[in-house]
């Protein structure tokens, strides 16, 4: 006889459990009672919703399917008012009784209403349900006035949310700082800053008396006297555990439903979970301790009692972009024995604190930056000892690579906060059970569910363990034209579609976007080798004027200088210019060039005239340069002819589009001084031979880059690294640099496809190379014939231009 | 108003289609687009950080028609003038009545604000 199992709660918290519950070996009919109407969904990214990043679906993660697929009785939008714990039964508002052998609580909490005079009035909400989520979209747009009461977490992300929602927004928040409970005042002074320069309007030390209004909501009046306007006011001054019920089931309640390390309540059938519990006088409002309570629970509950509970160390992140926050465990400075290490950088925004007690990690925050939060969050929890760190505790080396940071991880190591899921879980999934794909991590453990942010870190684990790692399905280019890229070329192949437009007209909404049509103008010229219809209004400025845009709408000017190699008569020329456009900075470049910015664009075309050099590429997504050193010309120790070469392989490839810029760079020898491993293509020259490297960087990230292949003569390596350019125009996605290209693609398979490849596959590339080659050039030549007003303002000129017989000229 | 405010500005031909173009009128300094049936005259200054939007590609928001500026990307409705994408309060591009005549684009002249508006 199967035991009957009622769960009050369908949100995370129930759900979760429920789910831990169905992985033992389980004798329970499940019904689950919800006072909500939709299926579980995550409620941590309602504010994502609200913020128009995601969609209502985008945010559920049980469907009905799965519940029916479970044999689970989902009864939704029934409120239960009354357990009636001797009988073992439960009642609904709707007098629906129900009888169970065990009964689970999962209630949540509720916002909490400050005793407000007018807080009942229109236009008054929380924000905790989708309802909520729903209403405050439907309200809110440009020219409303909304205030956040409270500054904590949930109100800085609704404040954000509304305010990318149009609405003009003012935070109110009674503590003397920001997110007072998760941040010291420095902490919370720079989030204020950070707020106030996305335009949140932040008030502190501001004590709401009464919402004022006729029926409506108008406005607030503080304390201090002073009045704020508004039309719209979201409460979110905390939360407070829904244990009313159990209360008044007589079980033992203090602020929450008292539960012991088992999840057992003060009834040997009754158990409880989530935010309406309370564990050794702590409370829970995040998400993290949840999961844990529900494995321990779960365990219990279906007679595997053993596993326990053991509280937690709170720790909060908040997810607004471009003010990150994180903080964790006790950041008291004051206490005795405590170090506190501390970095502010008022100008990037950025304050990191650490507070160490006998070289160990008790507390963190980390306010503008938290990209290396997990680091810290790792040695609170495992209480590392420092010592030997101590130089480097708020500045670590970079991280090899995503794969060598991941493998380099313990086991322990949380990968993903929201749903506690560790490293040595997801190498489980792996080896257990198959898993290969992120969706079906995902789908097995529940990683990368949550705030989403750990998916890199995910997909890094799945590449280094998963023998059948599959990349996920490729994301389509953009909503206006959806599909692959890879499929975007097929289409413009197999079609004959030579413009953007008609791609746009026949598979797309006809009009585009900045995103897909510089894209589809990439892949139109790659596929047809420069034979395409070219489209300048689907260009980005910077390809419709040969000159790279700069934040005050003037340009930047680069002329070509193959190698770096320069005269003194180019100099002059340069000086020359400089002067007569009154250039204001002349700069040398990291790319061994020479850059004037601060360029107007009607003097582009006189400018080019004047140098009369070569366009330098350096504004657009194609070969940037080729970088040399001395080499066997001059210096002492080259031993192959840099210069001459690395100017050859320049004249090869310029002119050419690349799915990105693209950086190459010749050396004459393995002292690399022109830095040939951290460029997209680089030619390292030794005694002997040519070594040809692709995929360096050094930009964001540092990467070595992999050796292609060592050949003896100077033209099979500019041909090595022809067919590589080639390639990579041909097979990597628009916006991809060759270091992620080289990643995603794997050395082995570029390898047997360039400089392995048969050798009719190598006669396809560099004929293809030719012919994109042959039809393309100089792009600075347009100055001899410039489309209209391309370069010049329009001017209005009465009876110039426009030749019209009418009445209007007398007056113009 | 008469039709003898208006100005020809220049032919139609000029004016790429889905491209802007820049243009001095009256003290202000004006981004035309030729969106085919129609031109657009608005000024040529993001409300964001001040972005030249005549240089900006003539984009698709959800059925209207914007044009994302080139320095931040800020997608401004051309119908309405507000920054759309990310959705944003506060001021919006100001724009100028101008038409298409017999293959000529014209600009109305002398507008007061109260007009304008």
């Amino acid at each position: 006889m199967k035991q009957r199992l009622a769960v009050i709660g369908n949100g995370m918290a129930g759900v979760f459990t429920v789910e831990q519950i169905l992985k033992h070996n389980h004798n329970f009919d499940i019904t689950i009672f919800g006072d909500e109407t939709h299926v579980n969904y995550n409620r941590i990214l309602l504010s994502s919703v609200l913020a128009g990043e995601k969609e209502m679906d985008d945010i559920v993660l049980n469907d009905i399917e799965w519940y029916r697929a479970n044999g689970i009785q989902a009864k939704l939008g029934l409120r239960i008012d009354k357990i009636d714990v001797a009988a073992k039964t439960i009642h609904s508002v709707h007098g629906c009784t129900t009888a169970f052998d065990k009964l689970l609580i999962a209630t949540g909490s509720s916002p909490f209403l400050p005793p407000i005079e007018g807080i009942d009035k229109q236009g008054v909400f929380v924000f905790r349900t989708l309802d909520d989520a729903k209403h405050l979209l439907a309200l809110s747009g440009p020219g409303v006035k909304a205030v956040v009461i409270g500054g904590g977490l949930l109100g800085l992300e609704a404040a954000r949310g509304l305010q990318l929602q149009g609405c003009s927004v003012t935070v109110l928040h009674l503590g003397t700082h920001l997110m007072d409970r998760q941040l010291d005042f420095t902490g919370g002074q720079f989030l204020k800053r950070k707020l106030e320069s996305l335009g949140i309007q932040v008030l502190c030390n501001a004590s709401t008396t009464a919402i004022t209004g006729n029926g409506h909501v108008e406005g607030l009046r503080l304390a201090n006297g002073a009045e704020v306007d508004a039309n719209l006011i979201v409460v979110a001054a905390g939360i407070k555990p829904n244990a009313a019920l159990a209360k008044l089931a007589g079980l033992q309640v203090n602020k929450g439903i008292v539960v012991n390390e088992y999840l057992e309540t003060s009834h040997p059938d009754v158990f409880a979970v989530g935010e309406c519990t309370e564990f050794n006088g702590q409370l829970f409002g995040l998400v993290a301790p949840l999961w844990e309570q529900g494995k321990v629970l779960a365990a219990t509950i279906t007679g595997n009692r053993g596993p326990v509970f053991t509280g937690y160390t709170p720790a909060t992140k908040l997810k607004i972009m471009g003010a990150d926050v994180f903080s964790a465990g006790d950041f008291d400075e004051q206490r005795e024995g405590v170090e506190c290490v501390r970095l502010e950088d008022p100008a990037l925004g950025i304050y990191k604190k650490l507070i160490l007690k006998d070289n160990k990690l008790e507390g963190v925050i980390l306010v503008g930056d938290a990209s290396d939060d997990h680091r810290f969050m790792d040695w609170l929890r495992n209480g590392t000892d420092l010592a030997a760190q101590r130089r480097q505790l708020l500045s670590p080396a970079a991280a090899a690579g995503p794969g060598e940071d991941a493998a380099s991880l313990p086991d322990s190591h949380t990968v993903c906060g929201c749903n506690g899921v560790s490293k040595g879980a997801i190498i489980e999934a792996v080896h257990a059970h198959g898993v290969c794909t992120l969706a079906q991590l995902k789908d097995k453990t529940r990683a990368a569910t949550g705030c989403g942010s750990c998916a890199g870190l995910c997909q890094s684990l799945l590449k280094a363990v998963a023998p059948d790692y599959a990349e996920e399905k490729a994301k389509v280019l953009c909503e206006c034209v959806p599909f692959t890229q890879d499929q975007l070329r097929e289409i413009i192949r197999s079609q004959k579609l030579k413009g953007v437009q008609e791609v746009l007209d026949i598979y797309g909404n006809g009009l585009g976007c900045e995103v897909c049509k510089p894209a589809l103008s990439y892949l139109v010229d790659v596929v047809w080798q420069g034979g395409h219809n070219e489209d300048r209004s689907a260009r980005f400025i910077n390809d419709r004027v040969h000159a790279n845009i700069q934040k005050d709408g003037t340009f930047s000017v680069i002329p070509r200088m193959r190698g770096g190699i320069t005269s003194p008569a180019e100099l002059r020329k340069i000086a020359d210019v400089a002067e007569k456009y009154n250039v204001p900075l002349v700069k040398v470049t990291g790319s061994q060039r020479i850059d004037l910015l601060g360029v107007k664009k009607q003097d582009l075309p006189k400018i080019w005239e004047d140098l009369g050099m070569r366009s330098g590429q350096g504004y657009t997504k194609g070969v940037r340069m080729v970088k040399t050193c001395v080499g066997s010309t001059f210096c002492r120790f080259g031993t192959q002819d840099a210069i001459s070469t690395g100017v050859e392989l320049e004249r090869r490839l310029e002119d050419l589009f690349t799915p990105h810029k693209t950086k190459l760079a010749v050396v004459g020898c393995p002292r690399n001084c022109a830095e040939a491993t951290v460029k997209d293509i680089g030619l390292i020259g030794q005694e002997g031979n040519w070594q040809i490297v692709v995929g360096g960087a050094a930009g964001k990230g540092v990467r070595k880059a992999d050796l292609l292949i060592t050949v003896e003569t100077t033209e099979e390596a500019l041909e090595a690294a022809s067919l590589f350019f080639q390639y990579y125009r041909e097979h990597g996605v628009y916006l991809e640099r060759t270091y992620d290209f080289v990643e995603r693609l794997g050395m082995e398979k570029v390898r047997r496809e360039t400089v392995y490849a048969t050798d009719a596959a190598k006669q396809g590339l560099l004929d293809r190379l030719k012919r994109s080659k042959d039809r393309a050039s100089d792009a600075w030549l347009e100055r001899h014939n410039p489309r209209p007003f391309q370069f010049e303002p329009i001017e209005v000129a009465p009876n110039g231009l426009v030749q019209i017989e009418t009445e209007e000229k007398a007056h113009v | 108003m008469s039709s003898s405010q208006w100005v020809p500005i220049t032919a139609i031909g000029n004016l790429p289609l889905n491209e802007g173009r820049s243009l001095l009128w009256q003290g202000h300094d004006i981004a035309l687009f030729n969106l085919g049936s129609r031109v657009i005259a608005v000024e040529n200054r993001c409300p964001h950080q001040h972005g030249p939007i005549v240089d900006g590609i003539v984009s698709n928001v959800g059925g209207r028609v914007t044009v994302t500026c080139p320095l931040h990307t800020r997608r401004i409705c051309l119908d309405s003038g507000q920054i759309i994408k990310p959705a944003t309060a506060g001021p919006c591009v100001r724009s100028f009545p101008a038409k298409i005549e017999d293959g000529i684009v014209l600009l109305r002249k002398g507008l007061s604000e109260a007009e304008a508006a």
